[in-house]
């Protein structure tokens, strides 16, 4: 099974009945450190059944950290892969602990060569380990490390060319920098548009403070659906998953998220009434 | 070249953590609203893995989290598991934590099991008991099968 372009979501216990449910439902993604591959849930078993196919999303491997990853945590991401027939693994280009202290959260890691070699060596271990294609995931983040060599976008290009893996592309945390760090997303857009994309991620966020929070527990806002329209019109049509991990909406909340997302694919293909875009 | 990179690294969590300013260089307005957030996410995440602890004590979870559990280091593996387990046995004995609490807090030590690294899944079958104020409490579990059973009280 590979992804086929169309709209996906993130696989939660709590919404697992709504997406058995779901007809059209393209894909789902399973955060890897949540499943143990000795006990999948039933319910992943009938999608896998259903023809729907898993991705298997890490979230703790820390490519971006100072050691390599963790030959357990490979072994387990494999094993959970080959046990839902995963076409594909992603993880994030981010780190999580340092001096043995966990951070909880996806931290960003300084854009300059020293960091890019480090990342690209703990890719190809990882790609190494695993029996399907690795897919690396652009995070959002308050700030980031001073003196940088690289725009972000010129940072994933760089990283993925070295070492051939495609991109998971976060629409929601591309926004969140866009909000918080003054990314030019269309020059973001432009410079990735030739690589491997394997996936695309959406979510909602909220603004508090004067700064965008990528919480996953609100509804997708505007600016994100846009650059879904955006994007596709820039990349075609691509396989696009709703990320909703607090706060679950209920059902009809759910898929109405799932049907706005849908739109905003259809209007980049042409498919929908016409958007204006900023240019 | 990585020895460079962990020093590195280390500094910025230390500062997230709230433990010293950020290294030079750094918004150190947004690191500190990161740092915040991060703290949040822990309790958040905690509360969500433990939603009876979270019930049981309302409005309190947010300060009982702070004093027995920010403090220490985030676990490795199921770290908002091993939190809420750590909260639950700080407040053992406190009248807040009513009867769903405890059926949670026991499930959760029938289906892991406490390694350095934080908890990990049990393979083999296994039988606990909890003792809260005022009652007994029995847990079994054998495979996808579990029940708790309050034995007195």
């Amino acid at each position: 099974m590979t992804l086929r372009a169309g709209i996906g979501a993130g696989w939660r216990a709590e919404l697992a009945l709504d997406l058995e449910r779901r007809p059209d439902l393209a894909f789902v993604e399973v955060v890897a450190e949540s499943i143990d591959p000795a006990r999948v849930p039933h319910a992943l078993h009938n999608l896998r059944a259903r023809g729907i196919p898993t991705v298997v999303h890490g979230v703790g491997l820390s490519l971006g950290g100072a050691e390599p990853p963790s030959p357990a945590r490979l072994s387990h991401l494999a094993r959970l892969a080959e046990a839902l027939e995963a076409p594909l693994v992603s993880e994030h280009v981010a780190f999580v602990r340092a001096a043995g202290r966990e951070s909880g959260h996806l931290l960003p890691v300084a854009r300059h060569r020293e960091g890019l070699a480090c990342l690209a060596e703990n890719v190809r271990i990882a790609q190494r380990a695993l029996p399907v294609p690795l897919a690396l995931e652009n995070i959002a983040c308050l700030f980031e490390w001073p003196d940088p060599e690289h725009t972000e976008a010129d940072f994933l290009a760089a990283l993925l060319e070295a070492t051939g893996a495609p991109l998971l592309l976060d629409l929601a945390n591309l926004h969140a920098n866009v909000r918080n760090l003054g990314v030019d997303a269309g020059a973001f857009l432009d410079r990735i548009a030739g690589l491997p994309i394997a996936y695309v991620h959406a979510a909602g966020g909220v603004e508090r403070g004067g700064l965008y929070h990528d919480t996953h527990a609100h509804p997708l806002p505007d600016p994100v659906l846009a650059l879904v329209t955006r994007a596709t019109t820039r990349l075609g049509a691509l396989p696009i998953m709703l990320e909703r991990d607090d706060h679950f909406p209920d059902t009809a909340a759910l898929y109405a998220e799932l049907d706005a997302l849908g739109a905003a694919q259809a209007r980049g293909l042409g498919q929908g009434p016409r958007e204006r875009h900023a240019g | 070249m990585r020895d460079e990179l962990a020093r590195q690294q280390a500094a910025l969590l230390a500062a997230l953590e709230g433990d010293r300013p950020p290294p030079p260089g750094f918004d150190a307005h947004a690191v500190s609203v990161a740092g915040a957030g991060l703290a949040d996410k822990r309790r958040r995440s905690a509360a969500r893995a433990w939603p009876a602890l979270a019930r049981a004590l309302g409005g309190d979870f947010t300060a009982a989290f702070a004093t027995h559990v920010a403090p220490t280091p985030l676990a490795p593996s199921r770290g908002p598991l091993r939190d809420g387990l750590r909260l639950f046995r700080a407040l053992r004995g406190d009248p807040r934590l009513d009867r769903a609490a405890c059926a949670e807090a026991l499930r959760v030590q029938l289906a892991f099991r406490e390694t350095p690294d934080g908890l990990a899944l049990r393979r083999g079958p296994a039988l606990r008991l909890l003792r809260a104020p005022g009652s007994l409490w029995m847990g079994v579990r054998i495979g996808r099968w579990a029940r708790v059973v309050e034995l007195g009280g």
